[in-house]
């Protein structure tokens, strides 16, 4: 008992040494937040950007590649509904306080971060099936693909094509990994050693 | 809330709130940012603090939340986040000063999830109180209490 004590007095003692007057309130609350839910909002808002700036250059390439009015109309319909999803996203993370339970908290962040992981995985292959098809559909490639004869060169091209997806997809997924992996594993062993013994 | 007593609020605890993120600092510079970090959730929150709880409880909620969700992983080897002394006794320093390293030390090499409750338990925060904090139920802060601050013990005394 008399350990337990000097233990908490020895704490409160060095509590008693902390020098905060290096650090001012006023200067804190103009600095920004650096935190993992503050970047994957930011690569939000980037790639919201990105879809926005690109859109009317998408719409002249596929006028200009003479596809349906139908065609088009879904276009602006898939890429309306995209934007949408993500101000729902942006959103999520804007309203996340962290002013819960800890044991709440890590489980939103960690469902956030885990969610952004498989986002982030499904828009990837995605935009490659997308990327993979739109590149067929062009007349360019269709003439070039049309001057395949054998079953042998189509083996070839189908095997160059499946070799250069599962490196850019071994990349991506590994990059994802370093950014996201750790902090997910992370979050969700903490949360297991707190609910343990619940 | 208002402006004023927030910001004299967190500045009287700012001791507290650094002493706490100190256990989950791995240098003076990462120290910094976990406070800062700290103080800019607590203003982003304290308007939406509608006096559910304990002011204190809310304080150790969003220092314990940002230090476990934003601290990075420590290195195997711990190390201790010096004190800036405030100097007034030289030759008691160095006895206590041996004494707060070794408690950081042994803090340090918890869990992360059970330095919180250790750092609960040292704040002299009830059962109640500190399963209000975590969120987890009094029974299982009991169980963790008892088996965290034997391990403390170990931990200190090599």
């Amino acid at each position: 008992m008399a350990e337990e004590l000097d233990i908490r007095s020895v704490w409160n003692r060095s509590k008693a040494k902390e020098d905060p007057s290096s650090l001012r309130i006023d200067k804190l609350e103009r600095k920004g937040t650096k935190t993992i839910l503050y970047w994957i909002k930011m690569i939000l808002w980037i790639e919201f950007g990105l879809t926005i700036i690109s859109m009317p250059f998408l719409l002249v390439y596929v006028t200009a590649r003479g596809d349906s009015t139908a065609w088009i109309t879904f276009y602006i319909i898939v890429t309306f509904i995209y934007l949408c999803y993500y101000q729902f996203l942006i959103y999520q993370i804007r309203k996340f306080s962290y002013d819960g339970n800890v044991l709440q908290s890590l489980k939103k962040v960690y469902g956030y971060l885990w969610f952004y992981h498989l986002h982030y995985k499904v828009v990837f292959w995605l935009s490659m099936i997308c990327g993979i098809a739109f590149a067929f559909q062009d007349p360019a490639s269709a003439e070039e693909l049309a001057k395949i004869e054998t079953t042998k060169q189509w083996a070839l091209v189908i095997a160059v094509w499946a070799v250069m997806l599962l490196v850019i997809g071994a990349v991506f997924h590994t990059l994802l990994h370093l950014i996201y992996g750790r902090k997910i594993t992370r979050l969700r062993q903490m949360v297991k050693d707190l609910e343990s013994g619940e | 809330m208002s402006e004023d007593f927030f910001k004299s609020y967190v500045e009287e605890n700012m001791p507290l709130i650094m002493h706490i993120c100190r256990a989950y600092s791995r240098d003076e510079e990462s120290l910094k940012d976990l406070v800062q970090e700290v103080t800019l959730q607590l203003w982003r929150s304290h308007k939406s603090f509608k006096g559910n709880s304990q002011l204190s409880t809310w304080v150790y909620r969003v220092t314990l939340n940002v230090c476990l969700s934003h601290s990075k992983k420590m290195k195997r080897k711990v190390e201790t986040v010096p004190l800036e002394w405030k100097r007034d006794s030289a030759i008691e320093e160095d006895a206590e000063k041996e004494l707060i390293d070794k408690l950081y030390a042994g803090i340090k090499r918890l869990k992360e999830s059970d330095r919180a409750i250790v750092l609960l338990y040292l704040e002299d925060k009830s059962y109640k109180e500190m399963s209000e904090i975590l969120g987890i139920t009094v029974t299982n802060v009991g169980v963790k209490v008892n088996r965290l601050k034997d391990k403390l013990k170990e931990l200190i005394n090599g």
